[in-house]
């Protein structure tokens, strides 16, 4: 499981986790079911303070997002439960702030924005047919 | 500023109005630290600040001329020996007898103590990549460190010192350094102590830190409180200003003409009152990174322009 | 010349000792000139302090500074990047020490022997002096990194130099008589101007080409690699393979002790033993006098050689200038009397290693290459005159008591380096210098007495106050003793039982030394009440506590 931690950023470390974690499950590279490395593990790998770990661990836990079994570990847990979706909103909405925020910014209108957004869809499915 | 004396209870390092000086010149004031069990304490501060000075107050290095230190609650001048075997240090120097070979060295630290575990003192050296037949002085500076870390480690002390143990390192032996710490501190709540003027590190791992400026302790307690205690302000004005007078809660001030940049440490509300009748507005406010809180501490509040 | 200012400036307390005893002694020596003349022992104190300062100047000369790690001393390396080329960097100091040496001899030889003597005094000792400090500077510098081979062509060069100079001076007289004058006055001198010109300009040179190659290619552990490295091979595969954990804390710090400061004294006795005995297969039977000069030689060599190992053994780590605990060592869990205790174990190891080393080699050698026939006579002579069995008694009394003066002498050396501070050191050394310097005096001026007898019976006479002032000194020693111990306890610094053990010790041999001093001298009375007192004081008990209690507060600063 590939996660970065960025010192450079404002995020907390422990959310910063989180975020990833959620990002991984939400795009797929992290499947239902599977199993997520120990705390301890995490930590040496990231080379973080394993507090900073089970911190994030827990929150992921409490929405929902992992769920621990004893004794087993920690694992992924299902999709398509309604607090999926909201995850997903939650990603996407951070994203569409900043590139809006942007937009006013450069002072571009707001329809060249969703024009771009169209263009850039066509160009993603021709690139992915290809 | 000094941390609240919490529950010094359990406490592995329980430091309590220490005040030190070097002739007439005083090196630590008043410091005053506890270290709870399992706890990656990290200390922060300038070169000179005063760091090794506590850290050799921890080892019994130097004796207390006012104040009071307790390791593991015991007194490690008097019970010196006690002390110092359930502690592992590092030193800053990594003085490390130069002409004994690594199995020597390692031959001769396992009997000072008695929780030395031969199997895993291997599997470290192993992993540090030292060979046996090496002599310390022909180990460069990173291999040098490691060898001390792993003098330290190999007795799976109770309490780990290191005294800024990636000085002078390059990253790569850094890294396997803090894997080194980590993995410590996962086992079974070791607690760790180290010092450092790498702020990156110090974020990453501790849990706790304290900042110490000339000898006194400006900061001190969780990262994510001392992070939430700060924040920086940006702040206009009508008309350019040469100099703000000192405000209340401000750590450091920044600025030129009409925007200035504002360090400020708890309550904000007097300060902004402040500003808004000196006339400014705030137009910017964010949450500083821990390497602006250190150097706007270090560098000292006051109103002086750029 | 910035460049001299500068380093001058960082060694201003050594110039500054220099100038002044060159300052004082001088003069007075110049003033009392004409008194001198006559007596033997004040022309050689006088000659003294124009030895020390010929030797102060060549300390001071001493144009080199530790590398970054310190693990050895060579040219300064911070001067390599200034914006000087190397000409300039190696002739500067080198010049200027010849310059300086010549001018201090020159100075002592006009002022003191000049005036007092009235014979202009040769050139060719300065000229010496001079070529002998460019070959001192080149060879500190060029074999910056061999610690051990530079002290070893130091000592040839060293050697050639002085006997070069002392031939010199035993012909100088012949010479000038067979050449006319003013010719042979001057002969030796520009003789002498012609044969070293070449030899100094191959030290200028040598220095000149290293101090280059170090300029631009740095000093870096390969350069002492191969010959180290090897030496180090050997050493790692002559020494047993110990796998095996130590036993307890004190055997693995006992086996540090051992490997730094306990093996010196056998290794250095082993060293000198080799060469007073290597020449013996060539030379074929050696005479009966030269076989006793001898072998009194031999049996001195472990204590002369222990009195000055003995300065060292307190040091932390023997090898190291570094007078301080450092951290590593401070932080072994590992009470400070438990540490002086293996210290003084590894001492009493080393003092036993090298007498055994020392009989075996004697045994050896006087069986094979030795005429025995005084020896046995005079062995003789005294069995008849005494008893054999007293005889006994007391080859097996010098035999302990020299390996316990030795391992005395090792100890006696702890309480001085245990506790970093140089100041201490250098006090004691000019305290015994001078201890030995008035000595000298005393006894010089006795034998210059013109009635030795007189003063013989003088001393006799006053002898009974003397003991009574001595054992004065003694019960002083003993009570100090006392309190320092017992101080040590109260501090935790020694644990009682260790403390009594110790104790005990000293008690037995104490009381063996005696019984045996009554046993075999017991006339005439004074001299065996003396030897008592002084058997009293022989077990080290004071300074021992004294170095418990500096290293206690050295660790705990």
């Amino acid at each position: 499981m590939q996660i970065h931690i960025s010192m450079e950023d404002r995020v907390p470390i422990y959310r910063q986790i989180v975020k990833q974690i959620k990002y991984l499950r939400a795009s797929g590279r992290l499947e239902p079911g599977e199993e997520m490395p120990t705390i301890r593990g995490l930590a040496e790998q990231l080379r973080v303070n394993p507090n900073t770990v089970a911190r994030a661990y827990l929150e992921l836990e409490k929405d929902g997002v992992v769920t621990k079994r004893h004794g087993t570990g920690t694992f992924v847990s299902d999709l398509g439960s309604p607090l999926d979706r909201r995850e997903k909103m939650k990603i996407l909405t951070e994203r569409a702030d900043t590139l809006l925020a942007e937009a006013e910014q450069l002072n571009i209108e707001f329809d060249a924005v969703i024009d771009l957004l169209r263009v850039r869809r066509e160009e993603m499915h021709v690139r992915v047919g290809k | 500023m000094n941390l609240p004396t919490s529950s010094s209870a359990g406490a592995v390092i329980s430091v309590a109005g220490l005040s030190r000086r070097f002739g007439t010149k005083p090196v630590l004031e008043d410091v005053s630290i506890h270290v709870p069990r399992g706890c990656v304490f990290g200390l922060l501060g300038e070169n000179g600040a005063g760091k090794s000075t506590l850290i050799k107050h921890l080892l019994g290095l130097l004796r207390v001329e006012a104040g009071a230190v307790r390791v593991f609650g015991l007194d490690p001048v008097a019970q010196g020996v006690e002390v110092l075997s359930r502690i592992g240090y590092l030193s800053e120097a990594r003085d490390l007898p130069s002409w004994m070979r690594v199995d020597e060295l390692l031959r001769y630290s396992a009997a000072f103590y008695p929780g030395w575990d031969h199997v895993y003192a291997d599997e470290l050296r192993r992993q540090f990549e030292l060979e046996t037949k090496v002599r310390v002085r022909h180990l460069s500076q990173g291999q040098l460190a490691k060898a001390g870390l792993l003098v330290a480690l190999a007795h799976r002390p109770e309490l780990l010192i290191l005294d800024e143990p990636s000085s002078g390192l390059d990253p790569v032996v850094r890294r396997d350094i803090l894997e080194a710490i980590i993995r410590t501190v996962a086992d079974e709540g070791r607690t760790v102590f180290f010092s450092s003027h790498l702020l990156d590190e110090v974020e990453r791992v501790s849990d706790q830190i304290a900042m110490i400026h000339r000898g006194r302790v400006v900061l001190g307690g969780t990262l994510s409180d001392i992070k939430e205690r700060h924040v920086c302000l940006v702040v206009r004005f009508p008309a350019p200003r040469l100099e703000i007078p000192s405000l209340e809660n401000v750590v450091h001030l920044q600025g030129a003409d009409r925007e200035w940049s504002i360090m400020c440490q708890g309550a904000r509300g007097p300060l902004e009152a402040s500003l808004a009748k000196l006339g400014g507005e705030v137009v910017e406010e964010r949450v500083p990174t821990l390497d602006e809180i250190f150097v706007a501490q270090a560098t000292g509040a006051g109103g002086m322009a750029r | 010349m910035a460049i001299l200012c500068e380093f001058w400036w960082a060694k201003r307390r050594l110039a500054l000792a220099a100038a002044v005893l060159i300052g004082l002694s001088f003069p007075v020596t110049w003033m009392h000139a004409r008194d001198i003349q006559g007596n033997a022992v004040l022309e050689f104190v006088s000659a003294l302090p124009i030895a020390g300062s010929v030797f102060l100047v060549f300390v001071a000369f001493n144009y080199t500074e530790r590398d970054r790690r310190g693990r050895f001393s060579g040219f300064p390396v911070r001067t390599f990047t200034l914006p000087v080329s190397t000409t300039l960097l190696v002739t500067t100091p080198m010049v200027a020490g010849m310059v300086a040496i010549a001018t201090v001899y020159l100075m002592a030889s006009t002022m003191i022997f000049g005036y007092a003597i009235g014979v202009q005094s040769p050139l060719w000792p300065a000229i010496l002096l001079a070529s002998g400090m460019a070959g001192y500077q080149a060879i500190l510098w060029s074999l910056a990194p061999h610690r051990m081979i530079k002290l070893v062509v130091l000592g040839v060069g060293g050697a050639f130099h002085v006997s070069l100079g002392v031939a010199l001076a035993t012909i100088e007289g012949t010479w000038r008589s067979l050449l006319p004058a003013p010719l042979g006055s001057w002969s030796i001198d520009l003789l002498l101007l012609a044969a070293l010109t070449p030899w100094c300009l191959g030290f200028y040179l040598g220095a000149l080409a290293a101090v280059h190659s170090q300029r631009h290619g740095g000093m870096e552990a390969n350069s002492r690699g191969t010959l180290r490295r090897l030496l180090e091979d050997l050493s790692d595969r002559l020494r047993p393979r110990r796998r095996e954990p130590f036993r307890s804390a004190a055997a693995a710090q006992f086996w540090y002790e051992w490997r730094r400061c306990g093996c010196v004294l056998p290794w250095a006795t082993f060293g000198v033993l080799v060469l007073i005995m290597a020449p013996a297969p060539f030379v074929g039977e050696i005479r009966a006098e030269t076989t006793v000069v001898t072998l009194q030689w031999i049996l001195l060599t472990p204590i002369a050689l222990a009195f000055a190992v003995g300065k060292g053994f307190g040091k932390a780590d023997f090898w190291s200038k570094d007078l301080t605990v450092s951290p590593f060592l401070a932080t072994r869990p590992c009470g400070s009397g438990d540490l002086i205790r293996t210290k003084v174990l590894a001492a009493l190891a080393s003092a036993m290693l090298t007498w055994a080393l020392v009989f075996v080699a004697a045994a050896m050698w006087l069986g094979h290459w030795c005429d025995l026939s005084s020896m046995v006579k005079w062995v003789t002579m005294l069995g008849s005159k005494f008893s054999y069995e007293r005889l006994w008694v007391a080859a097996g009394m010098i035999t302990v008591l020299g390996v316990l003066f030795t391992w005395k002498l090792l100890v006696n050396g702890i309480y001085l380096g245990v506790a970093g501070e140089r100041w201490r050191w250098h006090a004691h050394l000019s305290f015994v210098g001078a201890l030995l310097l008035g000595f000298a005096l005393l006894f010089g001026m006795l034998f210059a007495h013109h009635h030795p007898e007189e003063v013989r019976l003088f001393l006799i006479g006053r002898a009974p106050k003397l003991i009574w002032l001595c054992g004065a000194l003694v019960l002083l020693k003993i009570w100090l003793a006392y309190r320092l111990w017992t101080g040590a306890v109260e501090r935790e610094i020694l644990s009682a039982g260790r403390a009594a053990r110790y104790f005990a010790w000293w008690v037995g041999v104490t009381g063996c030394l005696v019984y045996g001093i009554w046993q075999i001298l017991p006339y005439p009375v004074w001299i065996r009440n003396l030897l008592t007192l002084m058997a009293l004081a022989f077990m080290p008990a004071v300074r021992l506590g004294v170095a418990l209690h500096r290293l206690h507060s050295h660790r705990h600063a």
